[in-house]
C-alpha cells in the first residue's frame, strides 16, 4: 500500500490539516475590550510613569507559566523603565489563590503590595496559610492588621469583584496583554518578551506616537 | 472452540460498517477536541501544567503538541487514512487522560476543565466514562484494522493495488 501515490495522498492531508489547525490556533489571538487598557493607572500599576506600553496581567499563583511569566515581566520592566508599565489584575482561578489575592489587597492597605507581589511571585509562591503569613511576616506588614483584614474577609467582595470586572475586559485567565493584544508564549524567554515590546514600540513610533 | 469463536469475533469486528462507525465516533470526538482547544491554547499548556503530574518542560511541550496530534488523528480517522498507526496513538492519548482525570478526582476536582477548551465543563465522572469509550472504540479499530473500510483512503489505495494485481495477473495467464 505504501506507493508514492499513497504516501502523497497522506502528506497533502497532514499538510492541509495542519493549515487549517494554523488559523483555528489563530483566531484565539485575542485583544482585550477597547478601552481596558488605559494610559492612566486605575488599579495597581508598577513601572513607567507614562508608559508607551502597558502590560495587562491576570495571573493566577497555581500555574507555574503564570509565575514565570510574571518574573518576566518584572524584568522588562527593570529593562523598559521608561517605557514599560504593569497593570495586574486579579484573576484567580484556583481556591487557593482567592487567599492569596486577598493578601496582596490587604498588603496594599498598608502600602505593600508589590513587597509582597516581588516576595510571592519572585521568590516562592506560599502553598498554604503558614506559607503566607511568613511571606507577610517577611515583607515587614504589621500582622495583625493583616490578619484581622484576611480573617474579616476584608477584601473578598473587592477580588470578587475584580475577577468579574477582568471577564467583562474579555481577559482570559491566566493571561497577558501588551497594549491589548494577548501575548501567546509559554512564557517564553527574555527575549521574547522584549522582543514583542519593541515591535510594540517600533508601531508605536512609526503611528506617530499612537 | 474457543479459536472458531475468537475468529467469529474478530470476523464481526471487521464490519465495514462497524469500523465506520468507529471511526466517525473517535474522529469526531478528536477534531471537536482540538478544535476547542486550539484557540485557547495557552490556557490548555498551563492547566497541564497545574496538574503537576509532569516536570514542567514535559507538560508543556505536551500541552503545546496534544490538540495538533488530536486534530490529524481526527482526521486521519475520519478518512481512513493510517487506520492502525491512529487507533494505537489514541490509546496512548486515551491512557493520558486517563491518568489525568484520576488525578483530577483525587485533587477533588468536580469538571474536567481542560478536556474540551471553554465549550463544554464535562464532569470528571463523564470525562472518564468517555475515556474508557474511546480507548475501547480505539482497541477494537487496531484489532479490525485489516478489515474493509467505508469511504476510506486507506481501503481505496488497497482495492486499487489489488485490482492492479489481479489484472497483471491476468495477463500473465
Amino acid at each position: 500500500m505504501w506507493t508514492r501515490e499513497y504516501v502523497i495522498t497522506v502528506l497533502v492531508i497532514t499538510i492541509a490539516t495542519l493549515t487549517i489547525g494554523f488559523f483555528v490556533w489563530n483566531s484565539g489571538t485575542q485583544q482585550l475590550s477597547p478601552g481596558t487598557y488605559n494610559f492612566t493607572c486605575e488599579g495597581w500599576c508598577h513601572g513607567a510613569e507614562s508608559p508607551l506600553v502597558i502590560i495587562d496581567a491576570y495571573p493566577d499563583f497555581e500555574c507555574p507559566i503564570c509565575v514565570n511569566k510574571q518574573k518576566l515581566i518584572m524584568q522588562a520592566l527593570d529593562i523598559y523603565p521608561d517605557e514599560v508599565r504593569l497593570d495586574y489584575h486579579h484573576y484567580p482561578y484556583n481556591d487557593f489563590s482567592y487567599k492569596l489575592a486577598e493578601a496582596l489587597e490587604a498588603a496594599g492597605e498598608q502600602g505593600k503590595f508589590w513587597e509582597l507581589h516581588d516576595k510571592i511571585f519572585l521568590q516562592a509562591v506560599p502553598g498554604d496559610m503558614s506559607d503566607l503569613l511568613a511571606a507577610a511576616e517577611d515583607v515587614g506588614l504589621d500582622m495583625v492588621l493583616f490578619n484581622d483584614s484576611l480573617n474579616s474577609g476584608k477584601f473578598t467582595d473587592k477580588v470578587l469583584a475584580d475577577r468579574e470586572q477582568a471577564i467583562s475586559d474579555g481577559a482570559r485567565p491566566m493571561s497577558v496583554y501588551i497594549n491589548g493584544n494577548e501575548y501567546r508564549k509559554y512564557p517564553g524567554t527574555p527575549a521574547d518578551l522584549c522582543s514583542a515590546i519593541d515591535e510594540e514600540l517600533e508601531r508605536i513610533e512609526a503611528n506617530g506616537g499612537n | 472452540m474457543a479459536v472458531i469463536r475468537f475468529r467469529e469475533a474478530i470476523g464481526i469486528l471487521r464490519d465495514s460498517y462497524l469500523i465506520l462507525v468507529l471511526r466517525l465516533f473517535v474522529g469526531a470526538t478528536f477534531i471537536f477536541s482540538a478544535v476547542t482547544k486550539l484557540p485557547l491554547q495557552s490556557q490548555f499548556v498551563e492547566i497541564v501544567q497545574s496538574y503537576h503530574l509532569l516536570p514542567d518542560p514535559l507538560a508543556t511541550a505536551y500541552g503545546i503538541a496534544l490538540p495538533w496530534i488530536e486534530l490529524l488523528i481526527g482526521v486521519y480517522l475520519l478518512l481512513g487514512v493510517l487506520l492502525k498507526p491512529s487507533a494505537f496513538t489514541t490509546i496512548l492519548i486515551g491512557i493520558s487522560f486517563l491518568i489525568a482525570n484520576v488525578s483530577a478526582i483525587v485533587r477533588g476536582e468536580q469538571y474536567c476543565g481542560s478536556c474540551f477548551g471553554e465549550s463544554i465543563s464535562l464532569p470528571v465522572s463523564q470525562a472518564l466514562t468517555l475515556d474508557f469509550l474511546l480507548m475501547i472504540a480505539a482497541l477494537l479499530l487496531l484489532l479490525a484494522g485489516g478489515g474493509k473500510q467505508l469511504f476510506g483512503v486507506d481501503n481505496w489505495f488497497t482495492y486499487k493495488q489489488h485490482t492492479k494485481a489481479t489484472h497483471l495477473n491476468i495477463l500473465n495467464t
